[in-house]
């Protein structure tokens, strides 16, 4: 699980876990539970966690619209990522319980997901708080990978 | 039957030269009594029901065309904005970030404007979309009641006469959905408590030696859920409260006072920040951020001491065991003092936005904020 620091990766980890989401902290080590700090410094670490990846969650925070171009730099350049090849991509457009947010309209645009050819993906909006849409999305990635699995 | 591509061509044409027309005939509708609203409400309808039928219809176009069509459609956005910008006050301030643009080109203003406290003289004063001058700043606790007519002025036109004096804006918060400051130097911006229905999210960007306040609608229960302050130059922005993550980039010779759940800064230089944060304040590529914590002036039951980590912060640019270069407490010595939030900060009638931004040592001779600090 990957995105730009704010994005709420680490919050979305706690939702999941049923930890308390309002104790906010910040993924400054690369935590062992999926999910890697965002910050600039950490993002060159990201590709030290790719071996054997079948699914790529990518957190975009719907809320940011200053840094949604950043945020499909960053996307688009992970996944030339050869060792991404092939990985399901799940895009979670977060923070949708925010008023005035991006719709799913201005994510498709600001990310350019239509260009990504290389990979299946899918987005859906989620809110980390109220952990809507969180484990529809972990059950699609789960589904897409499985249908991966069979094929070879 | 055609081509439901073609088809969709020819719907599309046909509305998109529909919704120009309309944009074009704005300018003759008259300002008062709503009509105008009506026909821009009407215009960005139509924009957001054709867009929505542009994804709708992704089943069966290409993906250039839809590049097309999407840049058809910005392009009319654009066409609005420019529209709404030229016909007047409602403009001035926006509220939502795909109007950005529109006020790029009132970034010169006048250095003495201030946009003050409509709640001044009676509180329960519900705001209108009104746009005021007075030649005085100390009358401005009279100005309760504006004359319609100042609404229909241009608001250019008025922001260029008034070099000269002292001059008050009211523009309406009451039904924006969020905040979005952006593109102004010297002006002296507090958000009144009418503007707490747009607290949803906030965003300060490009503003140079202004003083923005924003305490007010965010503290009595309507927090912003993030906030985002990027590229502010000597500026003085008191941001009030947030439940969520506060974002400082590029920040450079000011003082920031924010209480918030969580604080990132990137690329800030020379910044002070009065803080309460309950999480680890992280900087990035930062370099002389002085951290002290939040005012008492601004504390509120939510903002308790004692949960307050101001001084834990992370240094993302520093990971060994000794203290960080880049940040230090700023000593109690050269903290602005109590009194000084509570009278000065919020204006005072013998004082312009320069004056107070120079005796909080952040309009210097040098042009570098707080020389005092350099040299201690």
């Amino acid at each position: 699980m990957l995105g730009l620091d704010n994005a709420g990766k680490t919050t979305i980890v706690k939702k999941i876990m049923n930890e308390d989401v309002n104790t906010a902290s910040s993924s400054k080590q690369l935590s062992m539970r999926g999910d890697v700090g965002g910050q600039k410094t950490l993002r060159s670490y990201w590709r030290n966690y790719f071996e054997k990846t079948d699914a790529l969650i990518w957190v975009v925070d719907a809320t940011d619209r200053l840094r949604i171009d950043d945020c499909r730099d960053e996307l688009h350049g992970l996944l030339q990522e050869e060792r991404l090849s092939g990985a399901s991509l799940l895009v979670f457009a977060n923070k949708t319980d925010v008023q005035g947010c991006m719709d799913e309209t201005e994510i498709l645009q600001g990310l350019q997901l239509k260009a990504i050819r290389s990979h299946r993906w899918h987005v859906l909006r989620c809110s980390a708080i109220t952990g809507e849409n969180l484990r529809e999305g972990l059950a699609w990635v789960v589904e897409d990978a499985k249908a991966r699995l069979f094929l070879y | 039957m055609a081509d439901p591509k073609e088809k969709f061509f020819r719907h599309f044409q046909a509305e998109i030269t529909l919704i120009q027309d309309e944009i074009d005939s704005l300018a003759a509708m008259s300002p008062i009594g709503g009509e105008r609203q009506t026909g821009i409400d009407k215009v960005l309808a139509g924009i957001s029901r054709l867009s929505n039928e542009v994804m709708d219809a992704t089943d069966f176009i290409p993906s250039y065309d839809q590049r097309a069509y999407s840049q058809a459609i910005k392009a009319l956005t654009e066409k609005l904005n420019v529209m709404t910008g030229k016909l007047g006050p409602k403009s001035r301030f926006q509220f939502k970030s795909r109007n950005t643009g529109a006020t790029a080109t009132h970034s010169q203003a006048a250095p003495d404007l201030r946009i003050h406290r409509p709640w001044g003289s009676d509180g329960s004063q519900d705001v209108e979309d009104t746009t005021n001058e007075v030649a005085d700043v100390e009358t401005r606790d009279a100005v309760g009641v504006l004359p319609a007519i100042s609404s229909t002025k241009n608001y250019n036109e008025e922001l260029s006469r008034s070099d000269s004096v002292g001059g008050v804006r009211k523009p309406s918060f009451s039904t924006a959905k969020n905040i979005a400051i952006s593109d102004h130097r010297g002006l002296h911006i507090m958000l009144p408590s009418t503007a707490s229905r747009a607290t949803s999210s906030g965003s300060l960007t490009n503003l140079a030696r202004c003083i923005v306040d924003m305490t007010v609608p965010t503290s009595a229960g309507a927090p912003f859920a993030g906030l985002v302050l990027k590229n502010i130059k000597h500026s003085l922005i008191i941001a009030g409260h947030v439940a969520g993550p506060a974002h400082l980039t590029s920040i450079e010779d000011s003082i920031i006072v924010v209480a918030a759940r969580q604080v990132r800064m990137h690329d800030c230089k020379n910044v002070q920040v009065y803080l309460h944060c309950t999480s680890h304040p992280i900087i990035e590529d930062c370099s002389k951020v002085a951290f002290a914590p939040l005012p008492s002036y601004y504390v509120n039951e939510s903002t308790t001491p004692e949960t307050n980590q101001w001084d834990k912060v992370d240094d993302f640019k520093w990971l060994k065991d000794t203290a960080s270069p880049n940040w230090s407490i700023l000593p109690e010595k050269h903290r602005v003092q109590g009194d000084v939030w509570e009278n000065t900060v919020c204006g005072k009638a013998s004082m312009s936005t320069d004056d107070i931004l120079r005796e909080l040592l952040i309009l210097t001779p040098t042009g570098m904020a707080f020389p005092d600090e350099a040299t201690t």
